[in-house]
């Protein structure tokens, strides 16, 4: 395949001129602007999937292809400054692609449905265009800098959607809120930008894994006098960065009240595709985290992400706010997955929960439609008149829940094996692995209490139940669903039904993702060197040559025996993970069907624990009314008045009351010496400069420069004749 | 005069003309007076784009084909010398272009003496581009002088409440800074024995002083050192640069819309535009002995500024904080010294210009609709409040403007405080860390003021309110434009600074 501009830039641009055209379009063919930004991501979607079987095909080790032309120049005279965008493919951007591409189309066909009775119907599509080709230039980046453009437009567009019921005073709230706290993640990650830039000299991808490879960031960084070692200082600055997007404790607290938003648009942006950004970038700049030894930081943060958003989610009622909760819970997973090494499997899961959690938020978006109420303990028993949502649901809980044979389970319990084997070689990962496995109890558990509490059992409230309609197949309201939920199979990513690699089905190529994803490995970063790119407009011929294919490698490049002795610890890690998932959702079943088990009376045994968990662990609290309200606010009100009513009043002005005394003392002497101890005769003139003395005391601005312009104009004018 | 020779005095002088002619219309004609004054803006605005089109791009410093130099005063030396060069030409289109903008803005906004308003705001455009011409020390002095005139009857006749007070402030206090650099003026015309080029700036430049000493209360001092401190503290209150920005935030309040979007997004850059044709290139050495002072004068007026900003409830007193913090970023720029940091700079004195210009005409026009500018009134309620409902259209265009403010990527201040950190970072790492959370902070007081204002239901005071006229409409939209084409594009105003840049980069460097 040709990668020229024509195949591979629709991509964003197809959206792009959506986005552009229902500007205009939006207020006046409202249905004309929708169908134009759901045939443009569909669009985008045809060119993605080429992209992707391509690659597919290729199958090749280092296949990509790099594209770069210069954004802006700032070359003049010896020096040389030039700053270049292009677009990078590899095999990770492809699978990302037609992730973002396949998810987005199906979320815009859902929207169509979920959004047509709003009287901002088009406007929605507007933001929703924006923000896939801005997710989709995100992907395409080859570089650190056009990441974070898109990156920040993604913020905006999150932003945006958030705040769409603008109405509300609540949703004021949450969307300055998830913009200002993943702000606090960007500020840093522009700074981690800024080292890599300054290191390498761009923020080129290839270019920083050439120099890591090459040991530039070996140097320290000196802020406030202290040398910090750089690598730390970048790797940490761009992951900080990850933590705003991805929503990582402790700056997590916007991804809750993001859920003021559309429920299509959290499905797509605050579940599926944008926060999940936050762990692409962070896979990306995997070398770059490795030299700055921070990985064991990263699964920590990760583990306490993935069990602590996990506890929360146990006691919410709001069936979005289970699932925003369960997506940070999962991201914290995706985490792990990158501290503990597992790059493949952390992008796997990447790509398993983009599918299964957009299809989660669809189903919560139409049963919130059909009964328009989101708490879980007025609905129940739904599932007669929600039979398909009800499967799509049931299948993507299995799937988050871990149960053998879904995707979840095969991405989720990669990760964990691989916590468990690091944990058994390196002691200080121990609270990786049992966090992790922890959250993964907790998360069956709270899943399928969601599911029971809102499909099963008898109806809570029947005023909703009977006004709830009965639901038909539908080309855009549940079609979506079924597609997603079809996904959450594991053997789609796994190529086999066990994700061990045992039994293949269907001729599908033997673990395929894992052949297709590869760790940038620390020890061939220098070959980043001569990785070539060419010019934007240039036709690319490698595919006429015959490239390496790639092999599944079941050692995953180890030696025999420690292969052998990984393999039998993620034998006993998947044991433990079907254990795990299979007891949480016993609980739950215990608990919400047979109700042998009181959850009051846990409630009532920990009613600490519990008031903590309504509270979030009072991260609201610290960050709102304890350091903003208490801390910022009046210091900026003390730093305002200190302005205006101290140093405005006294100091500034006060130089007047200088002037003031000093033309007193001019008076007096004045008066005293000159006019009464002097010939009264030259009196006149010093009382003519008293009076502009006096002229300009007053603030009679006019007079003085009428003076000053008439004495300048005569003196230049006597000169000229 | 022949040809490319006479565009620039032609651009100089053709508001007078429009002064001219606005004087000799009958007072009560005031469409006349209105429309004469549109049609003349236009054709200026018109003339500067002839200028960027015969504007030789690949090269550094002052164009020949476009020098004037006329003997004016011969006796002391002073020429009546223009130029335009890169750092220039973005400032002279931005003052055509707002300039064009605000008598639109000013059609319906002002309401009395109409012939005197656009005969000074008309006063004020030439004054402004003679300072960006000047290339006569005495010459640009007089322009930096007279404009102080016009500015000091608009805003002390048209302004608000306390109009007189902020007029008066504002006038003597540039005043003050102007006599330091007339002082300076003074010593450099002696230092170089009154010759031929004792006025020329060009000729001035380039580090002649730095061997020189002063004698002064029987010390010696460095003469580049100590006037170089005269010259800063003269542009340093234009800008104007923490301690000297005091005067800011009364004038911005009290002056009409037009006029506070023509100080916030011309007069600023005039101190900044000093710095890079006067102290920096004259006084290299001591410029580069002060950058680590300037750089935290900088970074207090971007954290100062912004956190001021947070706390203000009167929004127009907030736009104009955060232009204090905004024109911090130019200093921190300047004070890197690099060629990233210097092209930064100059860039965000023009995008400052259009981003801070749409934020004061949306602030007018809000005002005209509510007659007055609480976010939070003085007894605790809300000033506004569901504004997003009530006026869609002004709420967009309010969007544009709050997010280019912000240097939200894909608008234009993105790229300009990217090259500035980029620049900075190299020389200070401690100034840039901290420099950054200006960013976060000015992200939160302008998305807190959004938040108040354009949020909730609707408050019952708003609910008259009309939204955008065609007119309003018309006047921002180039402004929309251009914050968002140069944020994706900004070639075409980095391809006209970067080589008259560059060499002052390269001069810098060499000290």
């Amino acid at each position: 395949m040709d990668y020229t501009i024509s195949t591979v830039a629709p991509i964003v641009l197809l959206p792009f001129f959506a986005f552009v055209i229902n500007v205009f379009l939006a207020k006046r063919v409202p249905l004309a602007a929708v169908a134009i930004s759901t045939l443009a991501i569909f669009g985008s979607f045809i060119c993605a999937f080429r992209i992707f079987l391509d690659f597919q095909n290729v199958y090749a080790v280092g296949y990509h292809i790099h594209k770069v032309f210069t954004w802006f120049d700032l070359s003049a005279g010896e020096h040389l400054f030039k700053v270049n965008m292009g677009i990078y493919i590899d095999n990770m951007t492809a699978v990302m692609l037609l992730m973002v591409t396949a998810v987005a189309t199906l979320i815009h066909v859902f929207s169509t449905w979920y959004m047509h009775d709003d009287e901002r119907f088009a406007r929605f599509f507007v933001y929703m265009s924006l923000f896939t080709s801005a997710m989709l230039g995100l992907v395409l980046s080859d570089n650190l800098l056009s990441m974070f453009i898109f990156w920040e437009l993604m913020g905006f567009c999150s932003y945006s959607l958030i705040g769409f019921y603008y109405e509300k005073e609540g949703a004021g709230n949450a969307s300055m809120k998830a913009f200002m706290t993943t702000r606090v993640g960007d500020v840093f990650f522009l700074l981690g930008i800024l080292i890599c830039w300054m290191i390498v000299g761009s923020t080129t991808f290839v270019d920083i894994y050439a120099a890591i490879g090459a040991g530039k960031f070996a140097g320290s960084f000196n802020v406030f006098g202290i040398a910090l070692p750089i690598a730390t200082v970048a790797a940490f600055s761009v992951f900080m960065g990850t933590m705003g997007k991805s929503a990582q404790f402790p700056i997590h607290v916007w991804l809750p009240d993001a859920m003021f938003g559309p429920t299509p648009c959290s499905a797509l942006i605050h579940a599926a595709t944008m926060v999940a950004a936050g762990v692409y970038l962070s896979l990306r700049m995997f070398p770059l985290m490795e030299a700055g030894h921070l990985l064991t930081f990263i699964a920590y943060i990760g583990a306490i992400t993935a069990f602590g958003a996990a506890t929360i989610a146990l006691i919410q009622t709001d069936i979005k706010a289970v699932l925003a909760y369960s997506t940070i819970s999962q991201l914290g997973y995706m985490v792990i997955g990158i501290g503990v090494g597992s790059y493949n499997a952390s992008f796997m899961h990447l790509i398993t929960h983009a599918v299964f959690k957009a299809c989660l938020f669809l189903s919560a978006g139409s049963v919130i439609h059909s009964i328009h109420c989101q708490e879980m303990p007025q609905m129940g028993g739904l599932r007669k008149k929600l039979p398909y949502t009800f499967f799509a649901m049931l299948l993507c809980c299995f799937a988050i829940a871990g149960v053998p044979f879904f995707s979840g389970f095969v991405s989720k319990d990669r990760i964990l094996g691989d916590a468990l084997v690091l944990a058994l070689e390196n002691p200080s990962y121990w609270g990786v692995a049992i966090l992790g496995f922890g959250g993964a109890l907790l998360t069956a558990f709270y899943m399928f209490r969601m599911l029971f509490l809102t499909f099963f059992g008898e109806p809570r409230d029947h005023h909703i139940y009977d006004h709830a309609h009965e639901e038909h197949i539908g080309w855009n309201s549940n079609v979506p669903l079924l597609i997603l939920s079809v996904f959450t199979l594991g053997l789609f990513y796994s190529g086999s039904f066990t994700g061990q690699g045992e039994i293949n089905l269907f001729g599908s190529k033997n673990e395929w993702f894992s052949t297709l994803i590869h760790k940038p490995e620390a020890s061939h970063l220098e070959h980043f060197a001569h990785y070539e790119h060419e010019d934007f407009g240039a036709t690319d011929t490698r595919d006429k040559v015959e490239l390496p294919k790639a092999q599944y490698d079941e050692n995953h490049g180890m030696d025999e025996h420690h292969a052998h002795w990984v393999h039998q610890i993620h034998h006993l890690g998947a044991i433990l993970s079907i254990l795990i998932a299979f007891s949480g959702i016993f609980m739950a079943y215990l608990m919400y069907i047979k109700k042998s088990v009181n959850p009051g009376w846990w409630a009532e045994t920990f009613a600490g624990w519990r008031r903590a968990l309504q509270n979030k662990y009072y991260f609201d609290d610290l960050y709102i009314n304890k350091i903003i309200q208490k801390g910022l606010l009046p210091f900026n009100d003390m730093l305002a008045k200190f302005d205006s009513q101290y140093y405005d009043k006294y100091v500034v002005d006060g130089t007047a009351v200088l002037n003031r005394w000093a033309f007193n003392v001019a008076r007096w002497f004045d008066n005293n010496i000159i006019d009464s101890g002097m010939v009264d005769g030259t009196g006149a003139s010093v009382r003519a400069v008293n009076l502009i003395l006096r002229t300009i005391q007053s603030g009679k601005i006019q007079l003085y420069f009428i003076v000053l312009i008439v004495v300048l104009g005569s003196y230049i004018l006597t000169l000229r004749f | 005069m022949a040809g490319s020779n006479c565009l620039l005095s032609l651009i100089l002088w053709m508001p007078i003309v429009g002064v001219l002619g606005v004087l000799l219309m009958p007072k009560d004609k005031t469409t006349w007076i209105k429309a004469w004054a549109l049609i003349n803006t236009v054709i200026t605005f018109a003339l500067t784009l002839v200028l960027y089109a015969k504007f030789d791009q690949t090269q550094a410093g002052m164009q020949n084909a476009f020098n004037v130099s006329i003997p004016w005063i011969s006796q002391f030396n002073i020429f009546y010398r223009l130029g335009v060069d890169g750092i220039s030409l973005p400032m002279v289109l931005l003052t055509g272009l707002l300039f064009m903008l605000c008598i639109l803005s000013s059609w319906t906004q002002i309401k009395k003496s109409i012939k005197a308003y656009f005969a000074l705001l008309l006063l004020l455009q030439t004054c402004v581009f003679g300072v960006f011409f000047a290339l006569d020390f005495f010459l640009f002095y007089v322009y930096w002088e007279v404009m102080l005139i016009p500015m000091f009857f608009l805003i002390g006749v048209w302004g608000g409440e306390n109009r007189e007070y902020a007029a008066v402030k504002f006038f003597l206090y540039t005043f003050f800074g102007s006599i330091l650099m007339l002082v300076g003026i003074v010593a450099l015309y002696f230092a170089t024995n009154q010759s031929v080029d004792s006025f020329n700036i060009l000729a001035l430049s380039g580090g002649k002083f730095s061997q020189l000493n002063v004698h002064m209360f029987g010390q010696t001092l460095s003469f580049s050192k100590l006037f170089f401190i005269f010259m800063f503290i003269g542009f340093a209150i234009k800008v104007p640069v923490f301690p000297f920005h005091t005067w800011l935030p009364h004038a911005h309040v009290q002056a009409p819309t037009a006029i506070s979007v023509i100080l916030a997004g011309v007069l600023l850059k005039m101190g900044t535009y000093g710095f890079l044709r006067i102290a920096f290139p004259i006084f290299p050495d001591s410029a580069k002995y002060f950058s680590t002072a300037i750089a935290w004068l900088g970074l207090i007026n971007v954290i100062y500024g912004a956190l001021c900003a947070m706390a203000q409830t009167d929004v127009k007193k907030l736009i104009a904080y955060s232009s204090v913090s905004h024109m911090g970023f130019v200093m921190l720029g300047l004070s890197a010294m690099t060629v990233q940091g210097l092209n930064g700079a100059v860039l965000q004195m023009f995008n400052h210009g259009t981003s801070t210009a749409m934020m004061f005409f949306m602030i007018g026009l809000l005002y005209e609709r509510s007659h007055h500018r609480w976010i939070v009134k003085p007894d605790g309620s809300r000033g506004y409040g569901g504004l997003y409902t009530q006026l869609p259209v002004y709420s967009i265009i309010f969007i544009i403007g709050m997010f280019a403010s912000m240097g939200l990527p894909g608008m234009s201040g993105f790229i300009s405080e990217a090259l500035i950190f980029l620049g900075i970072y190299q020389k200070f790492t401690t100034i840039t860390v901290l420099a950054l959370f200006g960013l976060l902070i000015g992200a939160a007081y302008l998305l807190w003021m959004f938040k108040r204002m354009f949020f909730g239901d609707v408050n019952p005071e708003i609910k008259g309110y009309e939204d955008m006229t065609k007119l309003e409409i018309t006047y921002m939209i180039p402004l929309c434009v251009a914050v968002i084409l140069f944020g994706i594009w900004p070639s075409p105003i980095l391809n006209m600074m970067k080589a008259s840049v560059g060499q002052l980069a390269s001069l810098l460097a060499t000290f």
